[in-house]
């Protein structure tokens, strides 16, 4: 119960934290919908386009709110929080929050864009915000410096953004699942069952990476008793 | 209460420290002491588990409250936010947590009107505070200081040196890096700190 607790207060500090940066919130929010609206006369090109340009704002943000706290970790694992719960934590504020974002970017496109499948949409902005939340955490974890993460954060997304979504390196990447949904909802011919596998994998393996590093870079040292 | 026997540390090839010996009993008070660079918030960080020594071990009981040199908020969380974050660690409800973090800032002048101000917005001894208050939330057992008192004006600093001596009177160890040697009598026992320059050359 005490560890529940601690969980949801973990999430509660952090959406404090981020809720209160307006600016940031906005430009999160803004970011989808300029890389969306810049390609609206391209049909399904268009949806995809706004997933990666959500991958880039949930990836800002996990990666940011992970960075926000890094010199505050240590002394609440001190305090009696442990350092798993201190990732989980946070992992669930920005579910949470990729959650409401799944919903109003799915409704505006839908409404604006008539896909062929919207069902799809929804599937593939979900896959990105499993995919993009886990992406900025593992980098955060593993760079751990603000300039140098976000510039790792945008070689990933920028280099999945150029290339073409059936390009024999586009697997590689970690967006390649959420963007073969997304075209498939936007009617582009795309591997469904490729892509939701890729997506689903690469989340988890992001998630595998950023908690072995969280747990590396967080492990207290207990002197002997 | 506290033991540390021939700690030594590097980062890459430079030395930090090397064969460090000292010891802390309940209800004492020690300063560490040195010029810059001699080691002694790293020396801190090993005693709290933050860092990992090189060579040598660590004894030590009871709970560690650590102040660190540069006090580590949320720039967006609200000081009484901070007291429930932290006291919730601890497994304190959050009105207890507020309640000992209120009479702790209260001990240290922090302005009571700023308690729900974010910490981006305070001065930098009222940050300081809000640092020392966290450390000290739940009575931890060792506390462990690294210039507590950046920042305080100069009641505040007074104040702070009593408070050191009520802790120590109440069977809490005491671990304060300082750079004030005037300060030095106000503590039981000094451990005077060297940078490792001969081997480092």
């Amino acid at each position: 119960m005490n560890r529940l607790r601690q969980l949801l207060t973990i999430a509660e500090m952090q959406g404090r934290d981020l809720l209160r940066r307006r600016g940031a919130l906005l430009m999160l929010a803004a970011m989808p919908l300029a890389f969306y609206f810049a390609l609206l006369g391209k049909g399904g090109y268009a949806i995809t386009t706004g997933g990666v340009g959500m991958a880039f704002s949930v990836s800002g943000a996990a990666l940011f709110s992970m960075l926000a706290a890094k010199r505050i970790e240590p002394r609440l694992v001190l305090a009696g929080y442990r350092p798993l719960d201190l990732l989980l934590g946070r992992l669930l504020l920005l579910e949470a929050l990729g959650l409401v974002i799944v919903l109003l970017t799915t409704a505006l496109m839908t409404v604006v864009s008539r896909p062929p499948h919207p069902g799809f949409v929804l599937a593939g902005i979900a896959l990105t915000v499993w995919v993009a939340v886990p992406l900025g955490l593992a980098i955060a974890t593993l760079i751990a410096r603000e300039l140098e993460g976000v510039l790792a954060a945008i070689a990933v997304v920028g280099v999945q953004l150029s290339l073409p979504i059936d390009s024999p390196a586009a697997p590689f990447l970690p967006l390649y699942g959420p963007l073969q949904i997304l075209a498939h909802g936007g009617g582009i011919h795309a591997s469904l069952l490729a892509g939701a596998g890729a997506g689903l994998g690469y989340g988890a393996a992001l998630l595998g990476v950023a908690t072995l590093a969280w747990r590396f870079r967080l492990r207290m040292l207990p002197a002997t008793r | 209460m506290l033991s540390l026997s021939g700690i030594g540390k590097r980062f890459g090839s430079r030395p930090v420290l090397r064969d460090v010996d000292l010891s802390v009993r309940r209800g004492e008070s020690l300063a560490l002491v040195g010029e810059n660079g001699a080691g002694k918030s790293t020396l801190l960080r090993i005693i709290a588990g933050l860092e990992h020594q090189d060579e040598g071990t660590v004894t030590r009981s009871g709970r560690v409250g650590f102040c660190p040199q540069e006090p580590g908020l949320l720039d967006l969380l609200t000081a009484d936010e901070h007291l429930v974050f932290f006291g919730r660690g601890l497994g304190l409800d959050a009105r207890t947590a507020r309640a000992e973090g209120h009479r702790l800032l209260g001990e240290f002048g922090f302005p009571e009107r700023m308690r729900g101000v974010v910490t981006r917005k305070l001065s930098g001894g009222s940050r300081q505070k809000l640092n020392l208050a966290l450390a000290l939330l739940d009575e931890p057992a060792l506390l462990l200081l690294d210039e507590p008192y950046t920042g305080f004006d100069q009641g505040t600093y007074v104040c702070f040196w009593e408070h050191v001596r009520s802790w120590t009177e109440a069977g809490r160890g005491v671990v304060i890096v300082t750079h004030f040697l005037n300060e030095i009598e106000r503590v039981d026992r000094v451990h005077e700190l060297t940078p490792c320059l001969a081997e480092a050359a």
